[in-house]
């Protein structure tokens, strides 16, 4: 009796070690990173750092083109995934049953998609968009070649927030004779809208942190773009060549990492703070 | 939509009283009405005929089909994804099974009250607004007027009027319930169709509840499913008892719940009402 009972003790104690170990290697790993990014990028910031061309390759200068190509990039990526990826949310979660053929392999189809390594994607987008549709390396390639690698993350997340809204609220709804449009914004919307949101945030996080797909299709070009049709380098494809390609360009390359880390985080509060306001002016209490 | 409806609505505030007599027309018949979900039959061959004017009661064991039959007088059970229908079903001497039948007009003419209280997730306000809107009523005096006036009805005015624009959720179990039923009568309908609106509140909030309901009888026609049998007692004027037979839901008896409480004339209810069995 004694027994079982020490080492049911000493079973606890071992588990609650491994426990502890893989928290504190997760958090210190991930501490480290952002550590040694704001030691290194810190003294890199600066106002003249933000505005600046970049010169000499990106080894002096600033980087006030490439954070406009990446700002319009994600604009193009984001005008075209919310709208076409909330219409298929809504018409997986709402209109297609889980055991229908057709949304079932929608939805497989969605989960390929999402694991497909980045540089197929790329690929793909340099075929279609800039060689096919005859876009060029352009702005427009990449943000519309993000919207296929954030679409598949993005829908799935709205629709599992859409199925997630008790079905009382749509038997309610329906009780009172409200029409499905009706229903699904001033309903169904508004519930499901902070897994909507979580599931965009997820998307564009993905897609700042794209490399390999945008040097196929919104190119490298470090000057500022004239137009969504005109050539533009993203902060990810920038660190990636000062890193790799430029020697001496290990400095300014920690310096847009950083800056890609703030914009991260900044566009992360932001839409916190908009759904916080959208629901306030809804009278809903959160 | 109907807006002869809402023209009478507003020609008198109070809905027309209903004459409680017996010669009054019938609201529903139901002819061997059947409904299976998937391949699982819940209800079995169910004829009655509901009165106008009368609290109508359904009561019975736990799944024995009674909120399925509720389901079906409303045509809710479209909103289930595998169930299937058979027999008929006559509204007002209306064919509920009709094609051409505007089902959001129809929901408009019943008044239906879930067992969970579920007020949408924004203002009080707005709860009863929106449906309203809906249906075409879109003069703002109008609106104002009508939520007061429902508010009133299921007592909730004094206790909510200062604060229309707060979230509905931070209302009361009992509130919400009685919000809900607000925002049924709102839309000024002929019946009300509930589902054991009591059950999930507590004691207070439940007497609260059936109180209202026994005055909501008064001037509207009442469906109720209930579990509670005292509470069956207390507001019903007719009774309709189903069972589980066969696997399925079946009405066994269906009369004035004098009679169904003093003298059932099936064993069955004899034996659920005294509490023999159930």
């Amino acid at each position: 009796m004694r027994d079982a009972l020490a080492v049911s003790r000493s079973k606890n104690h071992l588990a609650t070690a491994v426990v502890w170990t893989v928290a504190i290697v997760v958090s210190a790993s991930f501490l480290l990173l952002i550590s040694n990014i704001v030691w290194e990028g810190m003294g890199q910031i600066s106002w003249t750092f933000l505005t600046d061309t970049p010169r000499n390759a990106g080894r002096e200068g600033g980087i006030a083109p490439i954070l406009v190509s990446t700002l319009l990039i994600l604009a193009v990526c984001i005008a075209v995934s919310v709208p076409i990826g909330l219409g298929a949310a809504i018409l997986l979660a709402e209109y297609s049953s889980d055991q229908h053929r057709f949304g079932r392999f929608i939805r497989r189809s969605l989960d390929v998609l999402a694991g497909m390594p980045s540089i197929i994607i790329g690929l793909f987008g340099n075929a279609f968009f800039c060689i096919t549709l005859g876009l060029g390396f352009s702005i427009l390639s990449g943000g519309l070649t993000l919207a296929c690698m954030v679409l598949p993350i993005f829908i799935r997340a709205a629709e599992e927030g859409f199925r997630a809204v008790p079905d009382a609220y749509r038997h309610n709804a329906a009780a009172l004779g409200l029409s499905q449009v009706t229903t699904l914004y001033h309903v169904l919307l508004p519930v499901a809208l902070p897994a909507v949101v979580v599931g965009l945030i997820l998307g564009i996080g993905r897609a700042l942190a794209e490399t390999a797909a945008l040097i196929f299709t919104s190119g490298y070009v470090d000057r500022m773009p004239g137009s969504l049709l005109d050539s533009g380098r993203a902060l990810s494809v920038h660190i990636f060549d000062l890193s790799m390609n430029v020697p001496g360009g290990e400095r300014n390359a920690y310096g847009a990492a950083l800056v890609l880390l703030i914009l991260l985080l900044t566009i992360n509060l932001m839409t916190h703070w908009i759904m916080r306001r959208f629901f306030r002016s809804r009278s809903v209490s959160p | 939509m109907r807006p002869s409806n809402l023209l009478r609505k507003m020609e008198s505030q109070a809905p027309q009283p209903i004459p409680l007599t017996e010669r009054a027309p019938p609201l529903f018949v139901t002819d061997r009405l059947g409904l299976h979900y998937g391949s699982q039959a819940a209800l079995d061959a169910v004829t009655m005929t509901i009165p106008a004017g009368k609290i109508t009661t359904l009561i019975g064991p736990s799944g024995c089909g009674k909120t399925s039959f509720l389901y079906c007088l409303s045509r809710l059970t479209d909103q289930l994804d595998d169930a299937r229908l058979s027999g008929r079903i006559l509204f007002k001497n209306e064919d509920l099974h009709d094609r051409a039948l505007d089902i959001m007009a129809l929901r408009r003419r019943m008044g239906i009250v879930f067992q969970k209280p579920t007020p949408f997730p924004f203002s009080i306000q707005k709860n009863i607004e929106l449906p309203l809107r809906e249906h075409g009523v879109r003069d703002k005096t109008q609106i104002t007027a009508i939520i007061e006036q429902s508010l009133q009805d299921v007592g909730l005015w004094n206790e909510v009027k200062d604060r229309l624009h707060h979230s509905a959720l931070s209302l009361s179990g009992g509130q919400q319930q009685r919000l809900c039923i607000a925002r049924a009568l709102a839309l000024n309908p002929e019946v009300l169709l509930m589902d054991e609106p009591c059950s999930a509140l507590d004691p207070i909030s439940s007497g609260v509840v059936e109180d209202l309901i026994k005055d909501l009888g008064k001037q509207y026609t009442v469906i109720m499913v209930t579990h509670n049998l005292p509470q069956a007692k207390r507001v019903a004027n007719d009774v309709a008892f189903f069972w589980m037979r066969n696997g399925a839901g079946q009405l066994i008896e269906h009369g004035p719940a004098e009679e169904i409480f003093r003298d059932p004339k099936d064993p069955l209810t004899a034996e659920y009402v005294t509490g023999a069995k159930g």
